[in-house]
């Protein structure tokens, strides 16, 4: 099964150089399932082409932070995961911690969702972001740091990184962490809700920034319209499982799962009244039943989704839509 | 594509809150600064009004005011006529909807408690006992979807969305004229959100005013009358969705 | 109100989830009677500290049930050995050790639990009102605590007796001052944190009056620290009232006192050393006792 890429990707950001099929971030069939027994990931495929943007969409608990923890190795000891998680042809499930912190910050990168969490409160930003390379045990090359944050967008850069984390603003602070997470130039970046800690009129800057470090991105976010305006391909997620993945400007014009249409319909956009909420609540992990998660809360339901779980076809996992 | 169906035109009556020449100091009288200087602001029986900026512009502050939490620096205000807060008796006229709800309900009460606890108010004659509060508690826990939930329940067993609808219903039980939201949707999900404007929504159309501060552009422009933006100390108004000049004329 | 109908939540509240967590705060735990019981007899120290406890019991209950006056000057025979008749030996004037043990324990133990009782509802009261009333009721007090938290509480506590004089009840009143300052401190801290707190926002706006909302969202917590706190302390009035007693500032003899028989077994030590035994071991074993299981209540209360 092929994992979708996007048509086309938008204009002035940095083309992909080769997008042979062992570069980039290629996820096979990941399940993962928490020593408590809650299966948080259940056969999620996708695939982030070097310099594209994918995001993964969903609501709390369907486990898009799990698919990002996954990919950087950062799931606690005992999580029992299957499938493969391959970086640039390497595999990462199941490697060892020396060859994954070989990876971290090198081939891959991590911007948090909480920047003011992400920096030491005592040490200053520039301080920070050196240790992107002191880590790895690299003398950062002159001015790396400065240059970096001016890229970005950050004016005075220079006095700017002599200060503490709490005497920046949160948007300026994210870039400060997307330039350290960027620093070796990784071909794949995880963000993992960016935005979500910042003002909504920063959330822009901040992800124009991400795309502007050229790498892949795996965008982990709530907000479908945010993601749709900086994004080439969105997958939604649902109760662990994808349930619809495509272009971007197609999904959000015209969702064909239920779920993306209700998640679409809930999500405030001026003009349309107020935002329609979904009824219910989304299904716990540790509970498997045999028809389709969203079934309860469907409002396109048939009796087929009770009983079968629906097949990801062409993108999208949906009975109503395949009896179309 | 929904349109809201309710009358959206607010009364043109006496204003349920009255801030006048209103400024906003951090720091001490000496040495702090001014971020909110000669803010002036009205919001009448079944407004919403909306306030919008980044954090650390004074929104949160001049929610705290027009509680009657705090005082200001300097500026009158009013609230349903009367001075406030020394001229002001505290009898639920003025509720508070906070950004994390589970922080605003106490976390050994269980929710049947916190939700009738208006009801003990000294202003009330008659106070229901725990039985009856109990029963109360349930009555309006089904009016917001909550009906399966345990009244015994403490906060923290619940999620973010359903302590935020609890509180919103510990807000109306008091029978406010206005209520104060201080980012309601923060921390929440998109749907769980959405069901939190409509419980608003739908507080103003029984005539109840509402001051919401924000940071989500599109959340306000959909659900308020106006919204008012603060730049530099200042204010910008601007009209929301829910306006009367926004509205298509009806047939 | 009116209904409404788009929202309908399934069956019981949602089960936590690792990453809900950040959305949702956990309530400390209470206390409860089960909970303090598991605490202290499910541990190790827990369960050493209940043994001294045991032991210091007996030893009172006992000693109590004598039929030998503690006080009384005997004609008995002074300085014997442990016997049959005698446990614990006798003393200088033959009085049975045992009973003098056990009524020292009275002693000590009833002045400690009045110690505590005192400075744990001074404190309530006082921290409560200069945390939630601030402004100038809390500078004055707190400069008040900041000077008696000043003076070390075996010299402050010497000073009062020594300005009023010796006695049990001076003494309880002099070891008070020291804990009620410290204690009010506490309070205090605990209930300005609470003071902003959004829910007591909502009460007050409410209408609900102050002292009931007083009583409901902060007294109870604050109770139980306090609670923990003054157990913990309860060893070092145990010993601070044997120390000031050594020193012949505490209970006035004849009145048997742990401190007390200490001091007096000093001289004897050389010939009669189970004199200096007894009171010692009591004393060491009730400070034991009282610190392990304190302990352990408290780190039942955080886990």
């Amino acid at each position: 099964m092929t994992p979708p890429t996007s048509s086309a990707g938008a204009p002035g950001r940095p083309q992909p150089a080769d997008a042979t099929p062992s570069n980039g971030l290629r996820v096979d069939e990941l399940t993962v399932t928490y020593p408590g027994g809650a299966r948080a990931v259940r056969g999620i495929s996708l695939a982030v082409e070097p310099g594209q943007c994918l995001a993964l969409v969903g609501e709390s608990g369907c486990g898009k932070s799990t698919v990002a923890k996954a990919v950087l190795g950062l799931l606690p000891h005992a999580t029992h995961l299957t499938g493969s998680i391959t970086i640039d042809g390497q595999e990462i499930a199941g490697a060892p911690e020396t060859a994954l912190r070989k990876l971290r910050g090198l081939r891959v990168g991590l911007v948090a969702q909480d920047p003011m969490r992400s920096f030491n409160p005592l040490l200053s930003v520039g301080t920070s972001v050196t240790e992107s390379w002191r880590v790895h045990r690299q003398r950062p090359p002159r001015d790396a740091v400065t240059d970096a944050l001016t890229a970005l967008g950050i004016p005075e850069a220079r006095t700017r990184s002599g200060k503490r984390p709490h005497e920046w603003s949160g948007g300026m602070l994210q870039r400060a962490a997307i330039a350290a997470a960027g620093a070796h130039t990784p071909p794949l970046i995880v963000a993992d809700e960016p935005t979500s800690a910042l003002d909504a009129d920063r959330a822009d800057a901040v992800l124009e920034a991400l795309r502007a470090t050229g790498a892949g991105i795996l965008l982990i976010s709530h907000d479908l319209h945010l993601v749709g305006r900086h994004s080439d391909t969105i997958s939604v997620m649902y109760a662990g499982r994808l349930v619809e993945s495509g272009p971007a400007a197609d999904l959000l014009a015209d969702p064909r799962h239920p779920y993306s249409a209700a998640l679409l319909a809930a999500t405030p956009r001026p003009g349309q009244g107020l935002p329609v909420p979904l009824p219910g609540a989304p299904p716990p992990l540790d509970q498997g039943g045999p028809g389709c998660s969203f079934a309860p809360r469907c409002p396109a339901v048939m009796d087929d989704c009770h009983t079968r779980h629906p097949e990801l076809r062409n993108h999208l996992a949906c009975h109503r839509q395949e009896a179309r | 594509m929904t349109l809201p169906t309710s009358p959206a035109a607010p009364q043109a009556a006496a204003p349920v809150l009255d801030l006048r020449d209103i400024w906003i100091r951090y720091g001490s009288a000496r040495a702090g600064h001014d971020v909110l200087r000669g803010i002036s602001l009205t919001v009448s029986p079944g407004e919403i009004v909306g306030i919008q900026g980044p954090s650390g512009c004074g929104k949160s502050t001049l929610l705290r005011v027009a509680s009657t939490l705090e005082k200001p620096h300097r500026g009158t205000v009013r609230v349903c006529g009367k001075d406030a807060p020394r001229g002001w008796r505290r009898d639920g006229t003025v509720m508070p909807v906070n950004q994390n709800a589970a922080g605003a309900l106490d976390p050994h009460w269980p929710i049947w408690r916190t939700i009738t606890e208006p009801l003990t108010a000294r202003h009330h004659d008659h106070r229901p006992s725990p039985a009856q509060r109990r029963a109360i508690a349930h009555e309006h826990l089904c009016t917001v979807g909550l009906d399966g939930l345990n009244p015994d329940a403490l906060p923290g067993q619940l999620s973010g969305g359903q302590c935020q609808r609890i509180a919103i219903l510990r807000a109306l039980i008091a029978e406010p004229r206005l209520l104060v939201a201080d980012e309601p949707t923060a921390a929440l999900d998109v749907s769980v959100a959405a069901g939190v404007l409509r419980l608003l929504a739908d507080a103003a159309t029984r005539g109840i005013a509402i001051l919401i501060a924000s940071h989500d552009r599109t959340a306000l422009q959909v659900l308020c009358h106006r919204v008012v933006e603060f730049h530099d100390g200042g204010l910008r108004e601007r009209h929301g969705d829910r306006h009367p000049s926004s509205l298509p004329a009806t047939a | 109100m009116s209904a409404v109908t788009d929202r309908v939540e399934t069956g019981a509240p949602a089960p936590r989830r690792p990453w809900q967590l950040r959305r949702t705060r956990q309530p400390a735990p209470r206390l409860t009677k089960r909970r303090a019981v598991r605490a202290v007899a499910g541990t190790t120290a827990g369960r050493i500290g209940l043994l001294c406890a045991l032991v210091v019991t007996a030893v009172i209950v006992v000693g109590s049930l004598r039929h030998y006056d503690a006080t009384a000057v005997n004609i008995g025979s002074p300085f014997q050995g442990p016997s049959w008749a005698h446990p614990l030996g006798t003393d200088d004037y033959g009085r049975d050790e045992l009973a003098r043990v056990a009524a020292g324990g009275r002693t000590s133990l009833l002045a400690a639990t009045l110690v505590m009782a005192a400075a744990t509802a001074i404190a309530l009261v006082l921290g409560t009102a200069a945390g939630l009333l601030g402004g100038p009721v809390d500078s004055v007090l707190m400069r008040i605590m900041d000077v008696l938290l000043s003076i070390p509480s075996l010299v402050l506590a010497m000073a009062v007796i020594g300005a009023f004089g010796p006695g049990f009840g001076h003494l309880v009143i002099a070891l008070s001052i020291s804990y009620i300052a410290s204690f009010t401190k506490m309070t205090r801290a605990f209930a300005l944190s609470r003071r902003h707190s959004p829910d007591l926002a909502a009460a007050r706006l409410a209408g609900v009056g102050w002292w009931r909302s007083m009583l409901g969202h902060v007294a109870p917590r604050i109770g139980g620290q306090l609670t923990i706190v003054s157990t913990l302390s309860f060893g070092d009035v145990v010993i601070s009232i044997a120390a000031l007693s050594f020193l012949g500032l505490g209970v006035q003899p004849p009145t048997p006192e742990w401190g007390a028989m200490l001091s007096d077994a000093r001289s004897a030590a050389a010939h009669a050393p189970w004199l200096l035994l007894a009171p010692g071991l009591a004393i060491v074993l009730t400070a034991v006792a009282v610190n392990l299981i304190a302990d352990a209540l408290r780190e039942g209360d955080s886990a």
